[in-house]
């Protein structure tokens, strides 16, 4: 009898899995127009997508943009206007609408036909309600000087500003207003390469809060730096792609999200997506694009989310393992310059790599996912983090700068300090 | 214990939603591992010991809970409905100790089928981790579209067995058909990715563990209960 009492009780445990759990009140939003950010794929030198949420229905969303300033004029006196090209309800389940996040409505203007390298100046508008002026510093067509940031794993588990948790939410915006300082100070950088994992699951509850913070990466002048997104295993919810949209990327063979951002004519960035099929549509594609890409690029970088060279999970994972099988050794083919990795909540990079062993001609992987989300304790006792590798436990963003001879990577801790540095020369072209 | 090892989900989820930093979570987690590998070493110490197997399930379903929590996963709203077997098998031990026969019978049952058909269900929804083993497993040369389609015939093999499994009259056919393709899929995990992946093997065990007890259940222990007595002369 006994026994059968425990066994019942174990069922309606295991049911209840498929309930939500306890969760807490959100402060309510007000703002019409918000959550304002821009996503480059493809063509950063004369297109984007700008984004944002408005928190009525309403019915005319627009962008209007200019090569000057209009701050304090009525939005007809931008020279451009752009009607949304993606829009719709944010999907809410349950657990979103007993956390209090309100019910707010995503938009998607893709915006081409720009010059390089200008300033345009734009506002976001939901019927009568526009935001304030921002701009967007669109890339240059040709050379090979770049400056790019790149982090990832900026998500945070119970996200209450008045829970007991303050630390592990004040983390990710003081990684975003650092952001701001940083591009302030050297507004040549620019983008921002996130390498995914936004929120614990990429529902609203989450990424409301996500948006929210993300809005302190904007620069006292009012400049959004581009995002070049990945996605990672805590995307997989339809808000992701609601509010993460990128046009035909997005929509790519299924589970899309895999593209090429070319910076200039001579720095190429692949991003991939761990995500979806490894070795299908989107390794024939990986493997076109690497043969296109490396006679052409000076430097050729690749981002996604799961690591093939982990610092804190263990190295044997499946997920892991069929990084390596799958395109490391597309990766080593074709001589990739660098490769950006996220999911760990570390820091790392690893000394170059080719064939599973150390090789100075190999690839350097770096990463791990500092954005915000709690760091985890790393295991320096990899091989590949000996003689010239670096793992330690660190929020960061990684800032990488390119020229014609060579690569000089810093990873800038919270505080503004860089904690670690490297370079690499460029490849001769093999 | 090497699933938790591996991938961490308590620590994890500690970290993650309360304040405690990663090493207490990492204390609690290696707690859990010895819980574990305490209660294997009381199921091979006392095999009759009802309350072992409970603990054992207790044991799973928590790790199964968390994983849930944890996220991070694909379908993993469905993780609770893929690990039933894992979770009903320490149980239908208890019947089987018990002498209950029909309870373990609809126990078994009831876990082969729902963790079948959502295994189907992944399947027929293209999970890409499964795509891509059948891709690897034809040498990389087939194209993502034709292994989409065998995965969508095997997801709907999967839930047709599913439902087998559950009349009386087909399921001998059927648990032919669990124990291959369960300790196929299993057997997977490590013949592509490494002895390293060995307890991806052991923690699917169930998957055809199960249906080699169903099949002895009935054509052994039921199956003499139901036949008449010999006749003496």
């Amino acid at each position: 009898m006994k026994a059968d009492i425990l066994i019942l009780y174990l069922l309606l445990l295991w049911f209840g899995a498929c309930t939500p759990g306890n969760l807490r009140k959100e402060p309510t939003g007000k703002q019409q127009v918000a959550h304002v950010r821009i996503y480059w794929t493809e063509d950063p030198s004369s297109h984007a997508h700008i984004s944002w949420t408005s928190m009525q229905k309403g019915e005319d969303h627009y962008v209007v943009y200019d090569t000057v300033s209009h701050a304090s004029q009525h939005p007809r006196k931008y020279a451009f206007r752009n009607e949304n090209s993606k829009d719709g309800k944010i999907t809410m389940n349950a657990e979103d609408r007993i956390s209090g996040v309100p019910e707010a409505y995503f938009h998607h203007v893709a915006v081409s036909g720009l010059k390089e390298h200008t300033k345009y100046y734009f506002r976001v508008c939901s019927d009568s309600h526009c935001s304030d002026e921002y701009y967007l510093l669109t890339a240059r067509a040709s050379g090979n000087h770049l400056k790019v940031l790149f982090g990832g794993d900026s998500r945070i588990g119970t996200i209450q500003e008045e829970d007991n948790t303050p630390s592990k939410h004040q983390a990710r915006k003081k990684m975003n207003r650092l952001i701001a300082k940083i591009v302030a100070d050297d507004p040549e950088i620019m983008a921002l390469i996130h390498g995914a994992d936004y929120g614990m699951r990429s529902t609203w509850k989450y990424l409301y809060h996500w948006f929210n913070d993300h809005e302190l990466t904007i620069t006292p002048d009012g400049r959004i730096l581009p995002l070049i997104i990945s996605k990672g295993n805590h995307d997989h919810q339809i808000g992701f792609n609601e509010n993460f949209h990128l046009g035909e990327v997005s929509d790519r063979n299924a589970d899309g999200y895999y593209y090429t951002t070319p910076f200039t004519n001579q720095i190429a960035l692949i991003t991939l997506n761990t995500e979806t099929s490894m070795a299908g549509y989107q390794y024939q594609w990986l493997k076109k694009e690497l043969k296109t890409l490396r006679s052409s690029n000076t430097w050729l970088l690749v981002q996604y989310h799961k690591p093939a060279y982990p610092a804190v999970k263990s190295f044997d994972r499946e997920d892991f393992e069929r990084v390596r099988k799958f395109w490391v050794p597309l990766f080593e083919e074709h001589h990739i310059d660098l490769a950006l990795e996220s999911d760990g909540h570390a820091l790392k990079y690893t000394i170059p790599i080719k064939e599973n062993a150390p090789d100075p001609e190999g690839i350097v992987y770096i990463g791990e996912g500092g954005l915000g989300v709690p760091q985890r304790k790393t295991d320096n006792t990899r091989w590949y983090f000996q003689n010239g590798g670096h793992a330690s436990s660190h929020h960061h963003v990684w800032l990488l700068e390119l020229d014609a001879l060579q690569m000089n990577a810093y990873a800038i801790g919270e505080n503004g300090d860089t904690i670690v540095s490297f370079n690499r020369p460029v490849r001769k072209q093999p | 214990m090497i699933s938790l090892l591996q991938y961490g989900p308590i620590s994890s989820w500690l970290l993650l939603n309360t304040p405690m930093n990663e090493s207490y979570g990492k204390i609690i987690e290696s707690s859990v591992i010895g819980l574990f590998l305490a209660t294997a070493l009381w199921i091979m110490l006392k095999p009759n010991s009802i309350y072992a197997y409970i603990f054992f399930s207790a044991l799973i379903m928590m790790h199964t809970l968390i994983h849930h929590q944890v996220g991070g996963t694909h379908f993993e709203s469905l993780t609770p409905l893929a690990h039933s077997l894992r979770i009903l098998f320490p149980l239908a031990c208890i019947g089987f100790l018990s002498q209950k026969y029909v309870t373990v019978e609809w126990l078994l049952r009831t876990g082969v089928s729902i963790t079948f058909a959502t295994h189907g269900l992944e399947c027929v929804l293209l999970h890409p981790v499964f795509t891509d083993y059948i891709i690897s497993l034809s040498q990389m040369k087939w194209e993502q579209h034709t292994a989409e389609a065998v995965l969508r015939i095997i997801g709907v093999v999967d839930i047709v067995a599913a439902l087998g499994i559950l009349i009386p009259f087909l399921s001998n056919v059927f648990v032919v058909w669990t124990f291959l393709w369960g300790f196929a899929t299993a057997f997977l995990r490590f013949w592509e990715y490494g002895v390293s992946n060995v307890g991806e093997f052991l923690i699917r065990s169930p998957h055809f563990l199960a249906p080699i007890l169903l099949w002895y259940l009935w054509n052994k222990v039921l199956f003499e209960r139901k036949s008449p007595p010999a006749v003496r002369n």
